[in-house]
């Protein structure tokens, strides 16, 4: 059945030997996250916005069986808002990013080997066959919904492909209650009814060429020639097809460290002048800073970028600056500086600009000192401003976000996103927590 | 051509060296160093399971369970529920305070001596948020 040419992945590692990969990821998840601590929203359409109150980002079951699309522009479904009574929310990033980090934290008191893959999935190893997971999922899926009161499906199968493949039939499927483990046996089977381009790692092009060579389902990619594979989809594409025989080719993913940072935003307005173009690009700096801070980093490379609305195509303005930093830093006010003095060269008077952003690079560990013996040591002193730094942090830490600013910030910030319907923080604000009566 | 080995003052010019920002401690060492334990951390006293414990605020007074309003109320979703403990549970969309009372062989939520819903209600799943393990006041 299969071809004799053997591929180097089938000599493999003890740890792919025997192993059985689970796919554990939150059904509609933002939204599942609004429902913990909103019981008025169980049952009804819910729809999340994306930053700007722009697009739809995330459905639940009730909004999806009303024919919304996923990113759809709300202008697009207004009347369908008001004749269904959908609720719409702005997006909750603090609440989401919370809540996946307790889900990750239960998922991490099984002991197992894991990887978180994005903000509402996550990989876990586990050493016994598929058919005989079906019990743990199921504890698994019950615990997180105690612990976290999000629902979540889980997928098992030999490889992480077929993983995510069991996941994805898990949550369609009602009857499986979210749950599938994909034993081997039944594997030929599954990916006969399986369509092609909802294989993980398939994208549009492939998709077009495979159709074309008359492979519409994931048996048929599983069957096909590996050979014939490496050449048309090259070793990733090959990768793919030995996962779909079972053959686990990917490992669970050690976290990288970050090799850059950017903060941008669309503005909620589009802004004119300078000053308020200066306003936002201090308060990115800033954030920017934080999160270097918090990641034990600093940064060799600051680029300063602005974006007139890509839409009006005639009058679009997009430009880039790369600011030069003396040595690497996680300042704050050294990177607003280098910001400033980039954003000049860029503004051009008469335009509207609709994003901004700031983009920190080439980052490195804050251990690690300028190893340069010819750089000048920095003549802002940077160490003595590390107390400072840190004081700011902590009483950011402590008040809550921005209680301490820059001056550079601005205080009316009327470029702001709009986010009219974000609920309420009610696991990362003291100011904000649920609120419960009698 | 000869290379003549290089005068002993030029073979070593100015060295910066690095000035400590900080000094040296020195002196005696404490005699309680041997029984220094770690700092009372309120966090470990009322959260056992980080994952699974939230706060809320409570709305209103209640003067049966001697909660006043503005409290602090800590909530472990991962504790189970048990005849007379203190949750947060649903109740026509909304979150309420209750108090866990068993009758008989059922679960009951009660109020002021009031006994309303019974507990593991098949038509009406997750009625308790959780469980309620501190409450916390200014004074």
């Amino acid at each position: 059945m299969f071809d004799s040419t053997l591929s180097p992945f089938l000599s493999l590692p003890k740890s792919l030997q025997t192993c059985t990969f689970a796919l554990v990821d939150s059904n509609n998840f933002y939204v599942s996250c609004e429902r913990v601590f909103n019981p008025k929203l169980t049952g009804r359409p819910v729809v999340v916005l994306s930053n700007n109150d722009g697009c739809v980002v995330a459905r639940s079951n009730e909004a999806k069986a009303l024919g919304i699309p996923m990113a759809v522009p709300v202008f697009k479904i207004k009347s369908l808002i008001n004749t269904h009574g959908v609720v719409a929310l702005s997006s909750n990033y603090p609440l989401y990013e919370d809540m996946s980090l307790r889900v990750l934290e239960v998922l991490r008191s099984l002991g197992l080997p894991l990887e978180r893959y994005s903000i509402d999935e996550a990989f876990l190893k586990l050493s016994k066959p598929p058919e005989s997971c079906q019990t743990w999922a199921q504890k698994v899926q019950e615990k997180i919904l105690k612990e976290t009161g999000v629902p979540v499906s889980v997928g098992i199968g030999r490889t992480k492909t077929l993983a995510k493949i069991a996941n994805i039939l898990a949550k369609n499927a009602s009857h499986m209650r979210g749950i599938f483990t994909l034993s081997p046996s039944q594997e030929e089977k599954t990916l006969q009814e399986y369509p092609i381009e909802d294989v993980w790692g398939i994208g549009q092009q492939h998709c077009k060429y495979l159709r074309g060579c008359g492979i519409v389902t994931a048996l048929q990619l599983r069957q096909a020639s590996l050979p014939w594979v490496r050449k048309t989809m090259t070793v990733i594409g090959e990768r793919l097809a030995l996962e779909l025989r079972g053959v686990s080719c990917l490992d669970l993913e050690k976290p990288s460290q970050k090799k850059s940072l950017t903060v941008s935003r669309s503005f909620g307005q589009g802004v004119a002048s300078l000053t308020a173009l200066k306003e936002a690009i201090a308060t990115y700096t800033t954030r920017a800073a934080e999160k270097l801070r918090r990641g034990q980093q600093c940064a060799h490379r600051l680029t300063v970028y602005v974006q007139t609305n890509r839409f009006e195509r005639e009058t679009y303005y997009s430009n880039a600056q790369n600011c030069p930093l003396e040595n690497p830093t996680q300042d704050t006010s050294v990177l607003i500086t280098a910001a400033l003095r980039g954003l000049e060269p860029l503004y051009r008077p008469g335009k509207i600009y609709k994003k901004a952003g700031v983009v920190l690079s080439g980052l490195q560990p804050t251990e690690l000192g300028n190893q340069d013996l010819f750089k000048a040591r920095d003549s802002n002193l940077s160490k003595p401003r590390e107390p400072l730094m840190a004081a700011i942090d902590m009483i950011n830490r402590k008040y809550g976000a921005q209680t301490v600013t820059y001056g550079a910030m601005g205080t009316k910030q009327q470029w702001t996103t709009k986010c009219d319907h974000r609920s309420p923080r009610y696991t990362t604000n003291w100011q904000e927590l649920p609120q419960v009566g009698k | 051509m000869q290379f003549l080995p290089m005068p002993a003052a030029a073979a070593s010019p100015f060295l910066p060296i690095t000035l400590f920002a900080s000094t040296v401690q020195a002196g005696f060492p404490s005699p309680a160093d041997d029984y220094a334990e770690q700092h009372l951390d309120l966090n470990r006293y009322l959260v056992d399971s980080p994952a699974s414990t939230y706060f809320f605020r409570a709305r209103e007074t209640i003067k049966e369970e001697d909660i006043q309003q503005d409290d602090l109320l800590v909530i472990d979703r991962s504790l189970a529920l048990a005849s007379g403990r203190l949750v947060i549970a649903i109740i026509n969309e909304e979150f309420v305070i209750r108090r866990i009372k068993k009758q008989g062989r059922h679960l009951y939520l009660t109020m002021e001596g009031k006994q309303e819903n019974l507990l593991n209600d098949t038509s009406s799943p997750s009625q308790v948020w959780g469980v309620i393990t501190s409450i916390i006041r200014h004074v």
